[in-house]
C-alpha cells in the first residue's frame, strides 16, 4: 500500500472543519440543502440503526457486480471476436456502432415496460451499459497486438490456436483489465440510475426518497456512501489488475 | 528424439551441401504507396555450417531478405530453395532473431519462461529446464532467470531473444542486427559466445549488421547489399567477400592481422561506392 498522503488528508480535514463552522454559524447556516458534517454523521447513525442503509448497500452492490460480470463476459467474448475476425467485424461492426450510440438511460423505460420493476431489469440495464467499454477495449487490444508476436509463433511452428492462446490473449490482458475496470464503474453508475428511475430499490432509490422527503442530511449520507463504494471498488480493481499483470503494464 | 524436428541432430551431411540456394530472387512489399520492388536479382548459395554476414546501409532491404529466408515473406520472382526444396511458410529448424526484440519478447513472462516458449509441450519438463538453463548460461544471463523484461536493459532483452533461439538448437539461425543494441564490450563477448557455440555444432548462421568489423570478424563470407528502394533502385548484392581468416578468431589479434585490415578496406570501399 502507498503511504497515506498526510498533507492531502489534512486538507480534507480542514475543509470539513470549515464546512462545519460555516454551516453552524457562518454563511451556510441558512442553506438547507447543505447540512453540517455533524448532522450528516447523525443521520448516518439513524440510517444504520433503522436498518435501511445496509440492505440498500448490499442490494446495489450485488446488482452492480452481477451486471459487471455479465458485461465483462459478453464484452470480452464479443470484443475479442471483433478484434480477431475480420469476417465477424464486417458483419457486426456497423450494428455495434449504431447500438453504442444509444445512451443506456434511454432504454431503461423500455426495459421497465418489458420486464417490470424487478432486480433482473436492473441487472440487464446495468450490463447493457457496461458491456460497451469492455467490448471496445477488448477489440482495440486485439488489434493493437504487434504482428511480430504472431510471427514469433510462426517461427517456432505454432498452430493458430497456440498463437492465440500463448501469445495474443496474454498480450491483450492489460486492455482487458482496463475494460473490466471501466465496466465495473459503469455497471455501478447504471445500477444507481436504474434504481432512481425504474426500479425503486437500493441506494439509488434511497437517494431519491431522501430528496423527496426533504431529508437533506440523509441524502448526503447516501452520496457519501456511494463515494466510498466507488473508492473501495477502484482500490480493489487496481489491486486485482496488478496481480493479474505480471511484468507490469507495458 | 522423435517429434523434435527443430534440432539439427539428423545424420551429418557433407560440409559443403547447400542449405540455401537463391536464384534471381526478387521481393515485393505492399505498403501505403502501393506495391514496390524491395529486392531484385538476389543470387547466393549458403552452405551448411557457414557463417554469412550481410552488410548494407539502412533501407537497402536487409530485413526484407532475412524475412524471405525465414519464410515470413514470399519472393515475387526467382527461386528460393532450402535444402533443395522451395520454401513455403516458416520452415522447421530455421529460427529468426528479430531486430525489434521489444516486440518479439513476451513482457508478461520471466526471462526463463520467455526462453522456454518454443519448447513448451514438446519435451519433458526436466529437459526444458536443462535447455533453458544452458541457453541462459550461454548468453550470460544467469541470475536473471526470474526477472521480468521491464527490469532488463535493451541489450539484456536481446540476449533473451538469442537464448530463446538457441534453446531450440536450430539448424539455421537468421539474425537481424542481433548485436546492434549492445554496448561494445557486451557485443564483443556475445560475438565470441556465438563463435564458440558455432564451433560445437552444425548450425548455419546468416546475420545482418551495419558494423563492417563485426561482419568480417564473425563471417566466412560477407555480402554487401546496396540500392535505394525509394529511388526505384531495389536492393541487390553488390559484393561477395570471402573471409578466409583462421578460426578460432581473437578479438584483438584477428583485428590486427594484415588480412583483416585488407578485408576491412575492401568492404569499406564497397559500402562507400554503394553510397553512390
Ligand atoms: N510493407 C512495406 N511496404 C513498402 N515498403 C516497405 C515495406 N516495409 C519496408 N519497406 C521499405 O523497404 C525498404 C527496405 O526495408 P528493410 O528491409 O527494412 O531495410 P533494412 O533492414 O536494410 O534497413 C525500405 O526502404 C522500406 O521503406
Ligand atoms: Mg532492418
Amino acid at each position: 500500500m502507498r503511504n497515506l498522503n498526510l498533507l492531502g488528508t489534512a486538507v480534507i480535514g480542514l475543509v470539513i472543519g470549515l464546512w462545519e463552522v460555516a454551516a453552524r454559524w457562518g454563511p451556510l447556516a441558512d442553506l438547507d440543502a447543505l447540512p453540517s458534517p455533524g448532522e450528516i454523521v447523525a443521520a448516518f447513525g439513524e440510517l444504520l440503526s433503522d436498518g435501511s442503509l445496509i440492505p440498500a448497500v448490499v442490494h446495489t452492490l450485488w446488482i452492480a457486480l452481477l451486471a459487471a460480470v455479465v458485461a465483462i463476459s459478453a464484452g470480452t467474448v464479443l470484443g475479442l471476436l471483433l478484434g480477431a475476425s475480420s469476417a465477424f467485424r464486417l458483419v457486426t461492426q456497423s450494428s455495434f456502432d449504431v447500438l453504442r450510440t444509444i445512451p443506456a438511460v434511454s432504454i431503461m423505460p423500455v426495459l421497465l415496460l418489458l420486464l417490470g420493476p424487478e432486480p433482473r431489469t436492473e441487472i440487464i440495464a446495468g450490463s447493457i451499459a457496461a458491456t460497451w467499454p469492455m467490448l471496445v477495449n477488448a477489440a482495440d487490444g486485439v488489434r493493437s497486438v504487434h504482428p511480430r508476436l504472431a510471427e514469433v509463433g510462426q517461427v517456432f511452428g505454432f498452430s493458430r490456436t497456440r498463437v492465440a492462446v500463448r501469445l495474443t490473449l496474454p498480450a491483450v490482458v492489460p486492455n482487458l483489465l482496463v475494460g473490466a475496470r471501466l465496466a465495473v464503474v459503469t455497471a455501478l453508475l447504471a445500477t444507481l440510475l436504474a434504481e432512481m428511475i425504474i426500479v425503486p430499490t437500493g441506494l439509488g432509490w434511497a437517494l431519491i426518497s431522501a430528496q423527496n422527503a426533504i431529508q437533506m442530511a440523509q441524502m448526503w449520507v447516501v452520496v457519501v456512501v456511494c463515494g466510498w463504494i466507488g473508492w473501495l471498488l477502484s482500490i480493489a480493481l487496481t489491486q486485482i489488475a496488478r496481480n493479474l499483470q505480471p511484468g507490469g503494464a507495458r | 528424439m522423435a517429434g523434435d524436428a527443430q534440432t539439427n541432430d539428423e545424420p551429418e551431411e557433407s560440409a559443403s551441401s547447400p542449405v540455401y540456394e537463391l536464384k534471381e530472387v526478387a521481393v515485393d512489399l505492399t505498403g501505403v504507396l502501393g506495391t514496390r520492388r524491395i529486392l531484385s536479382d538476389i543470387s547466393l548459395t549458403v552452405h551448411q555450417r557457414e557463417i554469412v554476414g550481410i552488410v548494407g546501409r539502412s533501407g537497402t532491404g536487409k530485413t526484407t531478405l532475412m524475412r524471405a529466408l525465414g519464410g515470413l515473406t514470399a519472393p515475387a520472382a526467382g527461386e528460393l530453395l532450402l535444402n533443395g526444396e522451395p520454401i513455403s511458410g516458416t520452415p522447421e529448424g530455421v529460427v529468426t532473431i528479430f531486430q525489434d526484440y521489444g516486440n518479439a519478447l513476451l513482457p508478461w513472462r520471466t526471462v526463463a519462461k520467455n526462453v522456454a516458449l518454443p519448447l513448451e509441450g514438446r519435451m519433458r519438463r526436466s529437459e526444458i529446464r536443462e535447455r533453458v538453463d544452458r541457453a541462459i548460461d550461454s548468453v550470460q544471463l544467469r541470475g536473471r532467470e526470474n526477472d521480468y523484461l521491464n527490469s532488463l536493459s535493451g541489450g539484456m532483452q536481446q540476449r533473451v531473444q538469442i537464448a530463446r533461439a538457441l534453446a531450440v538448437n536450430p539448424a539455421v539461425l537468421l539474425m537481424d542486427e542481433p548485436f546492434g543494441a549492445l554496448d561494445a564490450l557486451t557485443k564483443a563477448s556475445l560475438q565470441d559466445v556465438l563463435l564458440d557455440l558455432h564451433s560445437h555444432n552444425d548450425a548455419t548462421i546468416i546475420f545482418i549488421t551495419h558494423d563492417l568489423d563485426e561482419a568480417i570478424y564473425l563471417s566466412d563470407r560477407t555480402f554487401v547489399i546496396s540500392g535505394d528502394v525509394s529511388a526505384g533502385d531495389p536492393g541487390h548484392l553488390s559484393l561477395e567477400l570471402d573471409v578466409e581468416l583462421p578460426r578460432p578468431r581473437h578479438q584483438v589479434r584477428t583485428r590486427e592481422s594484415p588480412d583483416y585490415l585488407f578485408l576491412r578496406h575492401t568492404l569499406g570501399d564497397a559500402i562507400d561506392l554503394a553510397r553512390g
